[in-house]
């Protein structure tokens, strides 16, 4: 197991760092590659030094304060997504399981929503309105769901799928109330379900790579309980696994993720799906691989997303949401048709 | 109505052998001890006060027909339910006080449906019965390697160590099941009706490795078992359940006898001695009216001897 | 297992601290372009950027009058609709516009070379479609505005707020406009007239636009309540418009009654509503497309189910307009005001 951590390690490491280097070069203000790094290296500690600053300000400032904060931004959102859909699917043993599962995409737009609607979206508190809100929100309708589908304490997997549809469909159907009541024919609600990165600067990167790497650790520390989950939670007990506890503790974590993803950037789908199965095909179904992995294969894949987004039609953004979509649904289609075997791991 | 037989005598002990230094000497031997056990699944009672104790050491059979609660009793003793009344012991301690992960360092069970087909591969399914024994990180005081290999060995798996379970037969991925369940070292293990998705050569093939891997490691089995001959030829004593209460407990000699049998199945079976053996072995019979027989009824008629030798089939007096 | 810890903790630390020092170089490149920005418009338009120079510059500026326009003394301190306070120590001379109506209000007064930037969406004048594009108008494109390196970023109604926050936050002047009114839009002009020394040509057109609200209130004056015409405004599909917007306004002005003025913003059309109403001269807007049904908008109107009764329809009384001048803040909505008023009382137009 650990030479095949390396290997893939190795491979995501990789592959994430040249995503970088592309993403950070290329962008709607014709920067040449040089130049870009190096800006970025006049702001590395030692190095810097040497870097005669030789360029515009407008250069640095898009460099520094443009790019670089949304090309770290759409690696952890993505890194977040998948490691939750990784988290979901271990627990609910579904191959259509993600994030969304349990309505907590719902619920954190419902929450951005309302905002939006009121136009108070940017009065409470600057950037920091909807996500906050979006977060709570999302949370609350995780809480819902829990209620919904708990007896004494207990969550089958079967009744928790169906009340996160439930609470999707009915959360859903308040979102698009709103849309419909909100009077401007441009509609910034539907704007942000879409999802986007754009204007984020470096407000929220701190606070989702503290998530994560709690996360993550969590995660991880479960790692061997999940790849028992898929023997039967029967006989996951009797290897010693608190089910009920081992359960709970995943879904909220992985929804403390996605909620977290979604507040920042909006409703980005077939990341959380995705990438743990390609993972999963690649690798293997091992959860002490598949976690790790799905953060680094997660970043990238939301990266080029975004950066497609930025790029393709600049200066026009494409939505992202409709790009992961637009990458990712040919990307199942071809990974249902090769693999059928795997989806049932 | 046939109360409970108490003459049963345990096979000899083996209290004296490796016995765990963390047990304190258990004075009676006895690894569980179950008492007047109930449980009720909403209104209907599945288990409604059974009693019964396992020494130490022995192969401990609990037979009766469906609906009797046996596979709830499993459930209770290991812990994974909880009864509505009465308490089960095991070495001493009340199961409810044991943690999960503690009473799966020394408690397995094995069940009848097969292990799903999950991409793991069938050393990576035997490794997970290490899990109990190790810690957070996943490490063990002494790497378990060499166990798992000596398992996949023993169980004849070392062909198959790289497939994933996807790709095996019932009856290879119940020799995994047991495999996982082996690597779990356990010192008391619970069979739930392991050998019903098998034919009768993975039958034999299982209750033979898990025989003898009772007799080297001092483990005690208790196993639930639809089929009563696999039952006799395995276990040490066996205890008949009907409708939720343990009727009897006994050798399979005292037990297997065709008015037991049909009191409890309500289809009288012929008993014959195993010609090998020498355990009672049954022989199903065709039902006169197409029914099943209701128990209670006094047909003394009805019974038959344990006849001596194969052949000697037939109505007769009764002798005991 | 242990390496995967490090690995682990190694990649949150690499995060951390790339968010850290750009995190702190920040602060440097966002005080650095306040102060460069004024020296970058210096150097590119060549003009001398200094105090002293400021009243020569706005002359030269200034093509149209020969001394007796006002020029703006700098450095001026200004507030935008948004209260954010903005001080020019010269005119801009690199201007970003992110909203049609404002393209239009530069290019009146004169100011179309000093724009470096227009929104995806501005077409009017012709120039305007050969100017660098800058994305949206709701949230236009941070790279594209940056690297033209604008001293002036104007934002119109439809700028989100967000965006205008992002703006400023990485140093750009953004002044933002919202006027509700005609009576804003002419003092949205000649306040951008003041910041961009174009006073002049801002008070011509400031002078023309009222000139032409008069000739329309003074002919309909004598219209009494009970002869005003009832107006039905569809300018998308579907849509019509109530009141506290500007074609609410245009329309009363002119001497009608909006009848959906006892509603707010844009709104879905109420068809009852309108039949009940019996408009009697119907606006909408020329060109448009209906998306689902593929018909023209006139078409649409005409062929809805039980508006056939409707006076305007039974007379004919459709009028289209160029939608663009309906909705834009800008000059050229006093030209939607005659419009609509010569489309309302044809005869009292007669000229």
């Amino acid at each position: 197991m650990r030479a095949k951590l390396f290997f893939w390690s190795g491979i995501g490491l990789a592959l994430l760092v040249v995503s970088m280097v592309i993403s950070l070069s290329i962008g709607s203000a014709g920067i040449a590659v040089g130049e870009v790094w190096r800006i970025l290296l006049h702001h590395l500690p030692v190095v810097g030094e040497r870097v005669a600053a030789d360029w515009q300000p407008s250069s640095e400032q898009i460099v520094v304060m443009v790019r670089l904060p949304r090309v770290l931004l759409a690696m952890l959102v993505g890194a977040c997504l998948s490691l939750a859909g990784a988290g979901f699917q271990g627990v609910l043993r579904n191959p259509l399981a993600d994030p969304y599962t349990l309505g907590v995409a719902a619920g954190a737009a419902v929450g951005a929503s309302l905002l939006m609607l009121l136009g108070l979206h940017y009065k409470l508190l600057g950037m920091w309105t909807i996500p906050a809100t979006a977060f709570l929100t999302g949370m609350l309708s995780l809480f819902l769901v829990l209620r919904l589908a708990g007896t004494q304490g207990r969550f089958q997997i079967e009744t928790l799928i169906l009340s996160g549809v439930v609470m999707q469909a009915f959360l859903g159907s308040v979102v698009s109330f709103m849309v419909s009541l909100s009077d401007d024919v441009v509609n910034e609600i539907v704007f942000w379900l879409l999802g986007s990165l754009a204007m984020r600067g470096w407000s929220f990167q701190p606070i989702l790579a503290v998530w994560l790497a709690a996360g993550f650790a969590v995660l991880l520390a479960f790692a061997r309980a999940l790849n028992i989950f898929a023997l039967g939670e029967r006989q996951a007990a009797h290897l010693g696994i608190s089910v009920e506890r081992v359960k709970l503790t995943v879904l909220i974590v992985a929804t403390f993720l996605t909620a977290a993803a979604v507040s920042v950037v909006g409703i980005i789908g077939f990341v959380g799906l995705v990438v743990p199965h390609l993972v999963r095909l690649m690798a293997g179904p091992d959860y002490r691989l598949l976690i790790p992995m799905s953060v680094l294969f997660g970043a990238v894949y939301v990266l080029w997303a975004d950066t497609l987004a930025r790029t393709l039609l600049s200066p026009t953004e494409i939505p992202l949401g409709v790009m992961t979509a637009f990458l990712g649904a040919p990307f199942f289609a071809w990974l249902l048709r090769k693999s059928k075997r795997m989806i049932g791991g | 109505m046939l109360g409970p037989v108490n003459s049963a005598r345990p096979k000899p002990e083996n209290e004296n052998k490796g016995a765990p230094a963390s047990a304190a000497p258990r004075a009676s031997g006895e690894i569980v001890r179950a008492e007047n056990l109930c449980k009720s699944f909403g209104s209907n009672p599945v288990l409604r006060g059974a009693s019964f104790s396992v020494m130490r050491g022995e192969i401990f059979g609990i037979i009766g027909p469906n609906g009797s609660g046996k596979s709830t009793l499993l459930g209770l003793i290991s812990g994974v339910e909880k009864p509505d009344s009465g308490t089960v012991l095991l070495d001493g301690k009340p199961v409810r006080h044991y943690s999960r992960k503690g009473l799966a360092q020394w408690l397995a069970v094995l069940r009848q449906e097969p292990l799903p087909a999950a991409a793991f591969t069938v050393r990576e399914v035997v490794e997970m019965g290490r899990f109990p024994h190790q810690n957070w990180l996943g490490g063990e005081p002494d790497g378990g390697e060499e166990r798992i290999e000596a398992i996949l060995r023993r169980l004849e798996l070392s062909g198959l160590a790289g497939r994933t379970l996807a790709q095996l037969s019932g009856g290879e991925r119940q020799r995994a099941a047991l495999g996982k369940v082996m690597a779990q070292d356990p010192r008391l293990l619970l069979l739930d009706e392991p050998t019903t998705y098998l034919d009768i050569g993975h039958q034999i093939q299982l209750m033979d490795k898990i025989k003898q891997w009772q007799r080297e490691s001092d483990l005690t089995v208790v196993a639930v078992l639809h089929d009563l001959n696999l039952a006799a030829l395995y276990c040490d004593r066996l205890m008949l359940m009907h409708r939720g209460k343990t009727v009897c407990v006994g050798t399979p000699g005292e037990i297997l006898r065709s008015d037991l049998i049909a009191e409890a199945y309500g289809t009288e079976p012929i008993v014959i001695r195993h010609p090998a053996e020498g355990v009672p072995q049954i022989v199903l019979q065709k039902g006169e009216s197409g029914g099943l027989g209701t128990p209670g009824d006094d047909a003394p008629e009805k019974r038959f001897a344990i006849a001596e030798g194969v052949g000697q089939i037939g109505k007769g007096k009764t002798g005991t | 297992m242990r390496r995967l810890w490090l690995a682990a903790v190694m990649l949150a630390l690499a995060v951390a601290s790339a968010a850290c020092a750009a995190g702190g170089a920040a602060g440097d490149p966002g005080d650095g372009s306040a102060s460069a920005a004024p020296q970058q418009g210096a150097a590119p338009a060549g003009d001398t950027g200094g105090k002293d120079e400021a009243s020569a510059g706005g002359e030269d500026a200034d093509k149209s009058s020969q001394g007796n326009a006002k020029s703006t003394v700098y450095p001026l301190t200004v507030q935008d609709a948004d209260g954010q306070t903005l001080t020019f120590d010269q005119a801009p001379q690199r201007i970003v516009s992110v909203s049609p109506a404002e393209t239009e209000i530069l290019f009146a007064l004169g100011l179309g070379e000093r724009i470096v930037g227009v929104s995806d969406y501005d077409d009017y004048p012709e120039e305007a479609m050969a100017k660098p594009k800058m994305g949206g108008i709701v949230t236009p494109n941070e790279e594209a505005i940056l690297s033209a390196a604008p001293d002036l970023v104007i934002g119109g109604i439809s700028l989100d707020e967000q965006a205008a926050g992002r703006l400023r936050e990485l140093g750009l002047k953004l002044y933002r406009t919202n006027p509700k009114t005609l009576d804003d839009v002419i003092a949205n002009i000649l306040q951008i007239g003041i910041i961009t020394d174009a006073q002049g040509r801002a008070e011509e057109a400031a002078a023309a636009m009222r000139e032409d609200i008069r000739t329309v209130t003074e002919a309909v004056a004598r219209i009494t309540e009970e002869e005003r015409k009832r107006v039905y405004a569809e300018f998308s599909p579907g849509w019509t418009v109530g009141s506290g917007e500007f074609l609410d306004e245009l329309i009363r002005l002119a001497g009608g009654v909006n009848i959906a003025g006892d509603t707010e913003g844009w709104n879905r059309v109420d068809e009852e509503k309108v039949i009940r109403d019996d408009p009697e001269v119907i606006l909408y807007a020329a060109g448009l497309t209906d998306f689902d049904s593929g018909k023209a908008l006139e078409e649409l109107i005409k062929s809805r189910g039980g508006w056939s009764g409707i006076t305007a329809i039974r007379e004919g009384r459709l009028i289209p307009l160029d939608m663009n001048i309906m909705v834009r803040p800008g000059p050229r909505l006093t030209q939607a005001l005659q419009e609509i008023a010569r489309g309302l009382y044809p005869e009292l137009f007669e000229q």
